[in-house]
């Protein structure tokens, strides 16, 4: 099988991924919120109704049949909207057709800052800042924690073989939000360094530069909270897959050969470790967008994270179903270009094995 | 060799190590006293967690206040709450109505007035009146009295009272009255100084007049001088203690956190290990389900399933299961293979074995060690993820949980207003319990793992 | 004077179940031009002796008394350093039983040969040295540009000895370089250095528990024992006239196509971390007096080159 063959087998595996996952999650939220969807129609109807009965005892020109007929339009008209008359499996087949040519309709409620009802500009003015936060915290949790991880494997039995299982500890046991409020209380408030939320000052500064550094700086707590939190996680994974490479039969060779230390661990372990290196880093970065939801909640970062909590306190299911749409098609892009980038540094793949 | 026989040791060489591995043991002794300290919490306060919610329960307790032992950096300033009760007697008695007096006697020589005072008086039918003299020291004084009498009144119930009180002394109506502000104004010296934060230190007296219908009786009776710390972790803003909500919140924490990464492990296992097991096209059945999950948004997901199905404890723990048992299918997936393409499994298909023969002598003994590690190890993810949707307000109806009780937190304002017990302590339990588990979980894996 | 002259060498692993005696004041000496067999079952530290040869004993074990010499300049007593850039492969290369996984996976075998070429300083055309060297293992220079796991496992081990000759070694030590390749590829590997012995006037240590294999490569033989030497002496007089038990009892149970079963030594090898008091054979001996039980033979001289470890002689 040749390495083309290879990768039109993965999209053909990744789409077919992509429609069970949305289907799952459609089947398993929409039947309850068409329950509060109908709710709400039944309330709005019912305040049409009012609102005419006040307004027709002044005038006495509409009699109560009249009026009922047009609160029973009124109530059509948003059944309609929200697509609650038509049968679910119909319903199911035209959303996952939508979804799949990204047309994700119109928002319940919610609305993007230029005021569209399209739920694919929402999304696309809120994710920007989620990929800005947690892309860039995600590289500096790598860079530090691959570090961290080769000079702990490197040095066995030293302080720095000690280090990383007990920070990996920490991630393991600490949440990334209640971190985030704790430092909220002590460096924003306490002791006033940063910024306690918010993605800039109000009103934002007008010059480009200005703008950029006024947005690092309430960038700064969220990426301390993140880096603490991840970079033991990572360094303890790049340090496991380092020691498990180093016990291979071609490592005791390359020492035969006269090669020093940190040349086999470099450019010969490292190398040979680096595609599973690199699914941990499609992962992490993939995987953040979808856990910084709290963060993003306590740091009031207006992100998709914070997005999706608005919309599931709003019951706006377009909303929902297309943001989780489109962290699923960030997750299977990653894991896709992953899979890309293994091909070129693992030889064995490419051979398709 | 039977292998059976030594699956079998190799258990108890697993417990072995663990107990041996300095930090292991250190993990089980912590979990016995968690265990124990949640045993102790639902034999004795699990009609306390039922009040949780209901705000006129802690009405006598201090509000805000900080960890008792704050108090001995500077006593003067941080205190605990006083109660002080007297003897009542009845000054009037007809058959329309009696008039009761309840005089307490009281020194005081903080350099802080107490952050408010609660009058406590608990009768077998409704007061009709109340009044209530208190005059300081210097003998000046002020009447208290209220509109809509109750049996537990603190004094933003006498705010009026008080308030012109203080417009009266200061010359001018105080912009804002919190709590603090109207147990100054009762402690203050009289004048224009009024609420400048000195204290008047001395003895002070308190009358209270009650008129109830005929042949009530006074059952309780307590006038609270609320401080400003209490406990081992302080109170919230409701002054419920946190140190009890902590408390309250570990059988949760330790209950959802096994019974999660049991479900998960084992359900990622046998799936996993099935899938490695059988290979061909079962394996790629299994393993696109798998991938299928795998993909998920985790947190969103399970905040919208939270949302809408408001689910109890168990079926949170399903929930969260069958979100995280893939990562267990992997791994055991990859054992599983290189299980198989050992010589003595090779060996059973030889001599004719059945499969699931070999699945049961060979597969599961070999991934038990794997699935304990792992169990160990899910723990505080678990718990983790439930005390976040807990912080979302999503807590199963009844319970408390750290996640709740740093909600409430985050809605109170506890940040801005440097309420920072309410903040730390119960987030250090969420680390605090998960230590443990991560530290056997290393052990094992280091056991299992490393030792080759 | 031997090229190679090991001295009461002794390697020592410090495990929690106590000290293991890997290799025990072991004497060797190595001639130019000579293949020298040393052979033992699985553990009797044949190995370690081959890795303390190459100094490449990793915690917890620990090279603790003796010398090695080569060209009479004692190895041992240089910097790790200095052994890398002069000794390490440049003079002593090595071939392993696991050599057909000794490439790194990920680069390509040519590029790997020049690494090691480059690193060791070698001058001349990299290229034309890399061709001449396949060329010398008789495989075909597109080899060169494959990656290891497009090659077979014959192919590989044969690549790996490529790499070891680049540097003009004058020792090549051969740690059972052919146990896990099939019989065929075993003796094209075998003929192979036969061959490249005779061209290059190779000195080759070469291990294995296989005492038929040695019988046609060695012209000295070593015979190993849980950690120490047995017998030594010329090839041929040994396997004509085993004297140590144990290398009697070697000999029989050598698979041969005109006896109907193979004889095993019945027994196992003693701990290394708990040997006997006297000889180390002496639990399985067909032989055993009472000295033997009390006291440790010293390896004596027979005659000219044989020397012997046992109360019988």
């Amino acid at each position: 099988m040749g390495y083309k063959t290879y990768l039109i087998k993965e999209i053909i595996i990744y789409v077919t991924v992509l429609i069970a996952a949305m289907s799952l999650l459609y089947i398993l939220t929409y039947p309850v919120i068409q329950e509060v969807l109908k709710a709400t129609v039944q309330t709005e109807a019912e305040g049409f109704k009012q609102a005419i009965l006040k307004h027709a005892s002044g005038h006495g020109n509409l009699n109560l049949t009249s009026i009922n007929i047009l609160v029973n339009k009124y109530k059509a008209s948003l059944m309609a909207a929200y697509g609650l008359n038509q049968p679910l499996y119909l319903k199911y087949f035209i959303q996952m057709k939508n979804l799949l040519i990204f047309n994700f309709g119109n928002a319940y409620f919610l609305t993007a800052p230029n005021g569209s009802h399209k739920v694919y500009a929402i999304i696309a003015a809120y994710l920007p800042y989620t990929i800005i936060l947690f892309t860039t915290g995600t590289i500096i949790v790598i860079l530090v924690g691959t570090l961290l991880g080769l000079l702990s494997a490197r040095y066995a039995g030293t302080v720095w073989d000690k280090l990383v299982p007990t920070i990996a500890v920490v991630h393991s046991s600490l949440p990334t939000w209640w971190l985030g409020f704790l430092l909220i209380a002590a460096l924003a408030y306490a002791i006033k360094i940063f910024p306690p939320g918010g993605i800039t000052s109000i009103p934002p500064p007008k010059s480009p530069l200005m703008y950029s550094i006024n947005m690092l700086y309430h960038m700064a707590l969220p990426l301390i909270a993140f880096f603490i939190v991840n970079v033991g996680g990572f360094a303890y994974v790049v340090r496991s897959l380092v020691i498990s490479t180093t016990k291979e039969d071609f490592v005791m060779t390359a020492k035969a050969r006269g090669l020093s230390d940190s040349r086999i661990l470099y450019r010969h372990i490292l190398r040979t470790a680096s595609p599973s290196i690199s699914t941990q880093v499609a992962l992490a970065i993939a995987g953040s967008f979808a856990g910084g939801l709290t963060t993003e909640i306590v740091f009031n970062w207006h992100g998709v994270g914070w997005l999706t909590y608005e919309a599931i306190l709003l019951n706006d299911l377009p909303v929902i179903l297309g943001i989780n749409f489109v962290l699923t098609v960030i997750l299977l892009l990653a894991l896709f270009i992953n899979e890309m980038i293994k091909g070129y540094l693992d030889p064995r793949i490419k051979a398709g094995e | 060799m039977n292998k059976t026989v030594s699956a079998e040791t190799g258990v108890k060489l697993y417990v072995n190590t663990i107990i041996k591995n300095k930090s292991g043991l250190i993990g089980v002794i912590m979990i016995l006293f968690f265990v124990a300290l949640s045993i102790y919490a639902v034999t004795n306060f699990s009609n306390v967690s039922h009040q949780w919610e209901n705000s006129i329960y802690w009405e006598t307790y201090p509000k805000n206040a900080m960890p008792y032992w704050m108090s001995y950096f500077n006593p003067n300033k941080i205190f605990a709450t006083e109660a002080i009760t007297t003897k009542p007697s009845i000054i009037y008695s007809s058959n329309t109505y009696d008039i009761y007096q309840l005089n307490y006697n009281f020194t005081w020589y903080k350099e802080m007035a107490p952050t408010d005072v609660v009058f406590y008086i608990k009768t077998n039918s409704p007061i009709e009146s109340i009044q209530i003299l208190w005059i300081k020291p210097d003998g000046t004084n002020i009447t208290l009295s209220t509109t809509s009498p109750v049996s537990v009144s603190d004094l933003i119930t006498y705010s009026s009272s008080i308030d012109s009180y203080i417009t009266e002394q200061i010359g001018y109506v105080p912009p804002s009255t919190t709590s603090q502000t109207l147990s100054q104004a009762l402690f203050g010296y009289e004048g224009k100084g009024l609420l400048n934060g000195t204290i008047e230190k001395g003895l002070y007296r308190i009358s209270i007049t009650i008129v109830t219908s005929p042949n009530t009786k006074i059952l309780l009776n307590k006038v609270y001088l609320e401080g400003n710390a209490y406990g081992l972790f302080g109170t919230d803003s409701y002054g419920r203690p946190i140190d009890l909500g902590i408390l309250l919140g570990f059988p949760n924490a330790l209950e959802i956190g096994l019974l999660t990464s049991i479900i998960s492990v084992i359900g990622g296992v046998i799936i996993g290990g099935i899938s490695g097991f059988l290979g061909g096209k079962t394996d790629s059945a299994m393993n696109w389900v798998t991938l299928v999950i795998l993909v998920l948004p985790a947190l969103p997901f399970l905040v919208v399933l939270s949302y809408i199905m408001r689910p109890n404890l168990i079926l949170e723990a399903l929930l969260i299961a069958f979100l995280s048992w893939p990562f267990y299918a992997i791994i055991a997936r990859s054992s599983a293979q290189s299980i198989k393409n050992e010589t003595y499994v090779e060996a059973d298909k030889v001599l004719g074995i059945p499969s699931y023969r070999t699945f049961f002598t060979h597969f599961l003994p070999r991934l038990t060690p794997f699935a304990i590690a792992y169990t160990a190890l899910g723990v505080p993810g678990a718990i983790i993820l439930v005390e976040t949707l807990s912080f979302l307000g999503l807590t199963p109806a009844g319970l408390v949980t750290w996640g709740s009780i740093l909600n409430s937190a985050e809605s109170n304002l506890a940040a801005v207003n440097g309420w920072w017990w309410w903040i730390l302590f119960p987030g250090v339990m969420i680390i605090l319990v998960s230590i443990p588990f991560v530290m056997i979980g290393f052990a094992i894996e280091k056991a299992v793992f490393g030792g080759k | 004077m031997p090229i190679l002259t090991i001295k009461n060498l002794s390697i020592h692993f410090y495990t929690p179940k106590g000290v293991r005696k890997a290799v025990d004041r072991v004497d060797l000496e190595l001639n130019k031009g000579e293949v020298v067999g040393i052979a033992g079952e699985s553990g009797s530290g044949k190995s370690t002796l081959a890795l303390g040869i190459m100094r490449l004993i990793n915690y917890p074990g620990k090279i603790v008394s003796g010398e090695i010499y080569f060209n009479e300049e004692n190895i041992l007593k240089m910097s790790e350093d200095d052994f890398n850039k002069k000794i390490r492969w440049k003079k002593i290369a090595m071939i392993f039983q696991g050599s057909m996984n000794g490439f790194t996976p990920v680069f390509k075998i040519g590029d790997q040969i020049r690494e090691v070429m480059e690193i060791h300083g070698y001058n001349g055309d990299y290229d034309k040295r890399i061709k001449e060297l396949l060329n010398m293992v008789e495989l075909d220079e597109s080899v060169a540009n494959k990656y290891p796991h497009e090659l077979s496992g014959g192919m590989r081990q044969r690549a790996f000895i490529a790499m070891a000759l680049a540097l003009n070694p004058e020792i090549l030590i051969c740690d059972e370089p052919t146990t896990a390749l099939d019989v065929i590829t075993q003796a094209k590997i075998l003929n192979l250095l036969k061959k490249l012995k005779k061209e290059l006037n190779l000195s080759i240590i070469f291990i294995t528990h296989d005492l038929a294999l040695l019988s046609e490569i060695s012209d000295k033989l070593y015979i190993m024992y849980a950690g120490a030497i047995m017998e030594r002496g010329d090839s041929l007089q040994i396997y004509k006239n085993p004297k140590h038990p144990y290398t009697q009892l070697l000999m029989e149970a050598i698979a041969d196509i005109n006896k109907d079963y193979i004889k095993g030594i019945p027994g196992f090898m003693p701990d290394l971390a708990n040997l006997p008091n006297g000889c180390r054979f002496s639990n399985r001996c067909p032989f055993a007096m009472d000295i033997c039980k009390k006291k440790e033979p010293e390896l004596k001289r027979l005659d000219g080159d044989r020397y012997v470890s046992c109360w019988l002689y």
